[in-house]
């Protein structure tokens, strides 16, 4: 078994596959939070998932990333719940959306998959931050991807929501070398 | 043998794509009538409003929803995306609304659509949907009325513009009843919100018929069961995908000895409408100057006695055309002529057949048939003779213009100019019109116009990757950020499958194998998928035949090569003889570790014999037959974010990032039968390449296109590489190195085409030697996709422009782009329909686009 403990600035433990104990699928999220009062209180970036809960960096070079890693630390959840992140590419198009069933780290697993738009997602255990927090990581593939072949080079946006609703939105940057 | 790699294997893609169009049926017969595809209904005593979508519904397919509520101040809320067609209010007693909608179904739709309201003592209503339907503009006109008590209810009448229309019609009451359908009507749904019958309550109808010409629907009238009362009815007509109309036409006669002949410009002419002109002078030794930027399509001369000529012209309309077109003849004893102008019409090769011929002294004048080969086709008849009369159409043909030289006469000259939509392909038969005075011989003639192939597909997410082509099938192919393979028909772009949900982001051109070939006897295709596994899809059912059992975890950004074991039955791959998918994978989270898989692309269970990298075991379909693995005792393998290529000696090339450096290899060639590395050289430390391994024409070469920019060629008899640096550019070599395979430069080698971030390169390799052609940067200095070409000296690459260029292969030179308004995004790398001549690119604003080549 994986622990799931961490704080932000420490190695983010989260989406692994371990933490997910029960047996059912087919349940919609399990939010013991009370609707509104759920945010997200911080969004980093990072090259690989083991910086990616560190504050600081917002820009990369496209040329030298393989994947982005995007860390949520999310506030004020207890229970299960479907993240989307939808990334919009630096011309406005929606380049992919993605999204994540996880459990909060202090809660019990109640349910193995949820069914979000039809489709059975993997419920993941979110990792522990600091002040309660719980931590989602998720990866943007980018070396050898459309971003990389088409050099999709500038500011991108993410759009964050929980359970259809959006509540939080940020940017980082991809940029490309002029010269080789 | 031959393998199919649909990405990196472009000979024998192509190869596949004439052996299809040599044994396969043409891929445009594809009927084009509106058509009804399912309904559902509903009903509720009160509060909301729940309608199932009807089984069957695909993206673009037009879903109408009839909503009956009672009383008439309800407000109603309809689900998002629907939009409001009319509302029909009745305020008299026991009062009551009919509201319809429409809504283009998407890619993504649910499982079913609810109906709110402020109020509601009775609901009921109802969705029809219908596939073939214009998606830009569905209703072509709609009315609706309130309707007094009774239990006949009738509609309005309304005309319709265009032929084939769908005509949908609704009827609700307050009442609880059954109802029959107008006369000629099919009912799609019959409704009411509580127990029929019942004075109490609301019901529902809707029904469909199928107007085959433009014109006067006339009233449809519905018979409720019981419990006569006030109602509300509705009638629309829903449109065909826009095809080619006719848009105005003009005309004009010149008296004997007037040497020019002027004819206006048909009002409401725009850019890329088709204009047809039709010239008749007399004597048929008169020689014809036809205005700037006409082409002639055929001139008929009769040279009998009162002998005289027709010269039919077309013109594809410029941005900026002149108010007027003159004709000039070096002798003239009368003439008359016309232009009938089309929209729709497919504008670098507009006609389809064409033919013209003399005709004996008579008032009926014949053209000749011709037959035609795509669907929905205008047919454009042109008469003349050497008589100032009227003319009367041919039957079922619309006169476009009817002119004479001047008065009516036995002499002078008259022109008459007709058509029709011919809605199938075959033979038109010949078109007959009719003179009213002073037979004479004449001169006719006949030509179809094909429509425009234009259309785009809307995915979730941007979709980059070149679409595949099935046309066995008559697909387009196409994965998407969507997580979802979508298949399109390639004649009008409407959805032919459910797109197929995938777990992750589609990024590499999926392979496609007719069921003549396949060893599963599907016609079939393997998708590879960010999720981590191959999805061998049936592309004529849409369903999953497999999901590999791997690699899983390890994410797949690179395509997926078949191994078609139809072409070489002797050939084994660890003992097995059927279809194998070989894939690498793309965990980024190991620079050593990644891996090369052979699976097993049979919908059943093979056995395998063991030796080298082999299993041995049962394999299920989409198993593993072996593994290769990168690292200790193998050299470190990086991510592949490209798709393998087997040569024709049975080895396998992979390409690979090298961990940024060249210290690890990024080059791997493997035996196909057993996944070891080949004797000899097996694998190059070229640095980090994201492209595709591509083959020289002759297979003594394996091109490959580095992230650094460089070009390889290595041989493949021993192993020798040979580098192509560009004196300019930057970036990596994008999607996959493109041989040209006709001498595009000159002998001495083949040509080879790249992109890299904002230049086009060409460059020819004679065996040893790389020696640049041309570089170019195309105007604006978009970043550019992977290129292709059309086999006819054109280039075509995606630019961030929003735009496809289109580029002289000789010169480099930017000779056209497309669309005349860019997309609000960057279109990708596309692929060229060889079968009909068209190219299909996708953009990051999620569309599939195709459009018809050379631009």
């Amino acid at each position: 078994m994986v622990s799931c403990r961490g704080t932000v600035g420490r190695v983010a433990w989260i989406l692994i596959v371990l933490c997910a104990v029960a047996t059912f699928v087919g349940q919609t999220a399990v939010a013991e939070s009370a609707p509104g009062t759920e945010q997200v209180r911080e969004v980093y970036f990072g090259e690989t998932e083991e910086d990616a809960c560190q504050p600081g960096r917002k820009q990369f070079w496209l040329d030298e990333l393989r994947s982005l890693h995007v860390c949520i630390v999310w506030a004020g959840l207890s229970g299960t719940y479907a993240a989307q992140l939808k990334f919009m590419s630096p011309d406005g198009n929606v380049y992919q959306a993605m999204t994540l069933a996880f459990v909060t780290a202090a809660a019990p697993a109640s349910v193995a998959t949820l069914e979000v738009e039809g489709r059975h997602h993997e419920v993941k255990r979110a990792g522990w931050g600091n002040k309660g927090g719980n931590l989602l990581v998720a990866a943007l593939p980018v070396a050898g991807t459309y971003i990389s072949q088409h050099n999709l080079a500038g500011e991108w946006k993410i759009e964050i929501a929980l359970d259809g609703r959006t509540v939080d939105q940020e940017s980082f940057v991809l940029r490309e070398r002029k010269e080789r | 043998m031959i393998l199919l790699n649909t990405s990196a294997m472009k000979n024998i893609s192509c190869l596949l794509i004439v052996v299809a169009a040599l044994v396969f049926l043409p891929s445009q017969a594809r009927a084009a009538d509106i058509a009804f595809v399912a309904a559902a209904s509903a009903g509720a005593a009160s509060g909301t409003l729940t309608i199932n979508k009807p089984t069957g519904t695909l993206q673009n397919h037009v879903m109408i929803a009839s909503i009956g509520v009672r009383p008439n101040t309800a407000t109603i809320t309809p689900p998002s995306g629907w939009t409001l067609v009319q509302r029909v209010d009745n305020a008299n007693a026991t009062a009551s609304s009919l509201a319809v909608y429409y809504k283009v179904a998407g890619a993504s739709e649910g499982a079913s659509y609810a109906w709110t309201f402020s109020t509601s003592a009775g609901s009921a209503g109802g969705i029809q949907t219908f596939s073939g339907v214009d998606t830009i503009t569905p209703i072509d006109v709609e009315s609706g009325q309130n309707t007094a008590s009774s239990l006949t209810h009738a509609s309005p009448s309304v005309t319709t513009k265009v032929a084939r229309a769908m005509i949908v019609t609704s009827y609700s009451f307050a009442s609880a009843a059954t109802w029959t359908p107008p006369s000629g009507m099919t009912e799609g749904f019959d409704v009411a919100s509580i127990a029929v019958p019942n004075v109490a309550g609301q019901s529902t109808e809707g029904a469909y018929v199928l107007q085959a010409a433009a014109g006067a629907t006339g009233a449809k009238t519905a018979t409720a069961s019981n419990d006569a009362d006030v109602g509300n009815t509705h009638i629309l007509a829903l449109r065909p995908p826009a095809g080619i109309a006719f848009v105005a036409a003009a005309s004009a006669g010149a008296a004997s000895g007037t040497l020019t002949l002027t004819i206006n410009k048909p009002t409401g002419t725009l850019q890329n409408h088709v204009m047809i002109a039709s010239i008749g002078v007399r004597p048929n030794t008169a020689t014809i100057t036809p205005p700037s930027g006409w082409t002639l399509v055929q001139r008929v001369d009769n040279a009998n006695a009162t002998a005289s000529s027709l010269a039919v012209y077309y013109k594809v309309a410029g941005a900026s055309e002149g108010a007027s077109y003159a004709w000039t003849f070096n002798t003239s004893t009368g003439s008359a002529g016309g232009i009938q102008t089309f929209s729709g019409v497919e504008t670098t090769a507009p006609i389809e057949a064409e033919d013209g011929q003399n005709t004996a002294s008579s008032l009926t004048h014949a053209t000749p048939s011709v037959t035609t080969t795509t669907a929905r086709t205008m047919i454009v008849t042109s008469y003349s003779f050497a008589t100032a009369a009227t003319w009367t159409p041919p039957s079922g043909m619309t006169e476009g213009f009817d002119v004479a030289s001047g008065a009516i006469a036995s002499t002078g000259q008259s022109t008459e100019g007709s058509y029709v939509v011919q809605t199938t392909p075959g033979a038109t038969g010949a078109k007959t019109a009719t003179a009213s005075n002073d037979a004479d011989v004449a001169n006719t003639h006949i030509l179809a116009l094909a429509a425009s192939r234009q259309w785009n597909y809307a995915t979730a997410a941007a979709s980059l990757s070149p679409p595949a082509l099935d046309p066995w099938s008559n697909l387009v192919l196409s994965g998407s950020n969507d997580n979802k393979l979508h298949g399109m028909y390639d004649a009008d772009g409407a959805a032919a499958i459910s797109p197929f949900a995938t777990g992750g982001p589609i990024q590499a051109r999926p392979a496609v194998l007719p069921a003549a070939y396949s060893s599963t006897g599907l016609n079939i295709t393997y998708v590879t998928s960010q999720d981590g596994f191959v999805y061998a899809i049936n592309t004529s059912t849409g369903a999953q035949v497999w999901k590999s059992t791997v690699p899983g975890s390890s994410q797949l950004q690179g395509g997926a090569n078949v191994w078609i074991q139809a072409f070489t039955p002797s050939f084994l791959i660890c003992g097995t003889n059927k279809d194998v998918v070989f894939v690498g994978t793309y965990n980024t989270g190991s620079t050593s570790a990644n891996k090369i898989y052979a699976l097993n692309g049979h919908n059943a269970n093979v056995t395998t014999t063991g030796g080298g990298n082999c299993t041995s075991t049962t394999v299920v379909p989409g198993g593993v037959l072996w593994t290769y693995t990168g690292g200790t005792p193998n050299p470190n393998m990086d991510i592949s974010a490209s798709t393998p290529f087997v040569d024709l000696e049975n080895y396998i090339w992979v390409t690979s990032r090298s961990a940024g450096g060249t210290s690890q290899p990024s080059v791997w060639k493997l035996n196909a039968s057993n996944g070891t590395l080949a004797s000899g050289t097996s694998t190059w430390n070229l640095g980090d390449v994201d492209a595709s391994p591509t083959p020289g024409a002759d297979g003594n070469v394996v091109y490959v296109g580095t992230n650094a920019g460089t070009l390889k060629a290595i041989r493949v008899s021993d192993g020798t590489v040979f580098t192509h640096t560009p004196a300019s550019g930057s970036g990596a070599i994008k999607g996959m190195p493109w041989p040209l395979w006709y001498d595009a430069v000159g002998s001495g080698g083949e040509t080879i085409i790249f992109t890299r971030s904002t230049t086009v390169h060409s460059v020819n390799f004679n065996g040893s030697t790389f020696s640049a052609n041309w570089t170019k940067t195309l105007t604006g200095t978009p970043t550019l996709s992977a290129p292709v070409d059309d086999g006819a000296n054109h280039l075509y690459v995606g630019g961030s422009d929003g735009k496809v260029h289109q580029i002289d292969a000789n010169t480099g030179n930017n000779e056209k782009t497309v669309p005349t308004t860019a997309i609000s995004g960057t279109m990708g790398d596309p692929t060229f329909n060889w079968d009909q001549s068209r190219l299909h690119v996708g953009g990051t604003d999620g569309h599939i686009y195709t459009f018809t080549t050379p631009f």
